[in-house]
């Protein structure tokens, strides 16, 4: 379980999580646990498992991702998820959106900073 | 795509898919199928507790419901009445696997599977022996299979072995330990057929009697047919017109010997009549006709024989005596008595 800090970084992450997991898929197909590990150790550290295989669930329903079946020797066989041309427009149209937001939270937190000290 | 769910992803998954209970099945199976390769995984990695990594199962279906925006059990949940159906018996099955009772018959149904197993398979036989319109089962429970029995316990073999496989098959991919609507279908169907085909299970004893089965007829203790009587005189001279009555005064009928089968019009009755044009049956010996049919280059012809009295030898009576008491006389006299007393035979 994920432990929380101070800030709730969860709350925010449940905002950008669609955002980051497309991210991801772009650099490179993967499947789930692979996902989410490259997640982690992009510094998202407290998403969840749940949080993130339901994130590619709703992804993959909405047309955001494809799926395909890698079988494997060793273990399970892996259900890998890839990028669509909808969901890289998804993904472009979610960046924008993100530079946007985050350009005007850095304004403004950084005006509050400024303020407070 | 399979995936071999064992030790604590396997109890972790189960906590789940009773979370997932109000889901349709379909759905679920989908979600827990990749559920599965992801739990195993983490667990292969984890330090410690699955639960302590992954948080409480209901936790993490809850969080899975709401980033997959998957609709919660809630009652207020679009889909009608067996949506809302399924979402009580899914409370309901929250409730009971908390419960100890509930814990204890989750941890013993998966025991009794591989029973259950075998007994789809055997099921699955039978059902498709009723329904290949199999009416017999002279080996029963053994099913019969293309009039053989052999042929239905082999196929049982092959069912059991079939179903317990694929049972192991859905074990490991986590699938639930739940009888399915077409299971109870199969097993509501086969008692149905059974029911029905109840005189049909045993051993079936087929009768093969050469001679026409007669109505009414008075039989011998082997089943052969008395079709006609011959009554004769102690001086052996065969009488006619005797009228038979029993120990009741009712008239002793043969039915004229007539046969049950009505394709078998060997044997032909000419009753007397009496005053009022009605048949005596009761009068000896019986006037019959026995119709043979041949069959020749000239086609089929008919030749009519009548029915002749048998050969006989009357036995020699010994000498009756003057002496015998009123009563024997008075019992011995009653049939006589009574024949002469009794009224007309009936119509």
């Amino acid at each position: 379980m994920t432990e929380k800090t101070g800030t709730d970084t969860t709350q925010l992450l449940k905002g950008v999580l669609d955002l980051a997991v497309l991210a991801v898929v772009r650099e490179a197909d993967g499947y789930g646990y692979d996902i989410l590990r490259r997640l982690r150790d992009a510094g998202l550290e407290e998403v969840g498992d749940a949080s993130v295989y339901g994130t590619l669930r709703r992804l993959f329903a909405a047309g955001a991702l494809s799926s395909y079946v890698v079988p494997s020797d060793e273990g399970p066989h892996r259900k890998y998820y890839a990028l669509t041309p909808s969901g890289g427009d998804l993904l472009e149209r979610g960046t924008k959106t993100w530079c946007q937001f985050a350009d005007t939270l850095d304004h403004l937190v950084g005006t509050d900073r400024k303020e407070a000290a | 795509m399979t995936t071999t769910v064992a030790g604590e992803a396997a109890r972790y998954l189960d906590a789940v898919r009773t979370q997932l209970g109000d889901l349709a099945a379909d759905e679920r199976q989908e979600v827990l199928e990749d559920l599965a390769v992801h739990l195993e995984e983490v667990a292969a990695d984890a330090d410690g507790p699955l639960e302590q990594i992954l948080g409480r199962p209901e936790d993490f279906v809850a969080e899975l419901r709401a980033s997959a925006g998957m609709a919660g059990p809630g009652p207020d949940r679009p889909g009608g009445g067996v949506a809302a159906a399924r979402d009580r018996l899914g409370t309901w099955r929250q409730a009971a696997a908390g419960s100890r009772a509930g814990r204890w018959i989750d941890a013993l149904l998966p025991e009794l599977a591989p029973g259950w197993w075998v007994l789809r398979g055997y099921l699955a036989v039978l059902a498709l022996s009723v329904l290949g319109g199999e009416h017999h089962f002279p080996h029963f429970p053994v099913p019969t299979l293309l009039g053989s029995s052999v042929f239905g316990l082999a196929a049982v073999a092959a069912a059991a072995a079939a179903s317990v496989q694929l049972g192991r098959r859905h074990r490991q991919v986590g699938r639930p330990w739940t009888i399915t609507a077409g299971e109870v279908l199969l097993v509501l169907g086969t008692m149905i057929a059974l029911g029905q085909l109840r005189g049909a299970v045993g051993p079936q004893y087929v009768f093969a009697d050469p001679a026409p089965i007669h109505s009414g007829s008075l039989t011998y203790p082997d089943g052969s047919p008395i079709t006609n009587l011959f009554p004769y005189g102690s001086d052996g001279r065969l009488l006619d017109g005797v009228l038979l009555y029993d120990q009741d005064g009712r008239p002793v009928s043969l039915a004229g010997g007539e046969p049950v089968n009505p394709y078998d019009d060997r044997l032909q009755t000419d009753y007397r009549l009496d005053a009022n044009g009605a048949e005596v049956p009761n009068l000896y010996p019986l006037d019959q006709q026995l119709r043979e049919y041949r069959y020749g280059p000239q086609g089929e012809s008919v030749v009519t024989e009548p029915v002749r009295p048998p050969a006989i030898s009357p036995p020699r009576l010994a000498p009756t005596t003057t002496t015998a008491s009123p009563a024997t006389t008075s019992t011995s006299a009653a049939p006589a008595t009574t024949a002469t007393t009794a009224p007309a035979p009936a119509g």
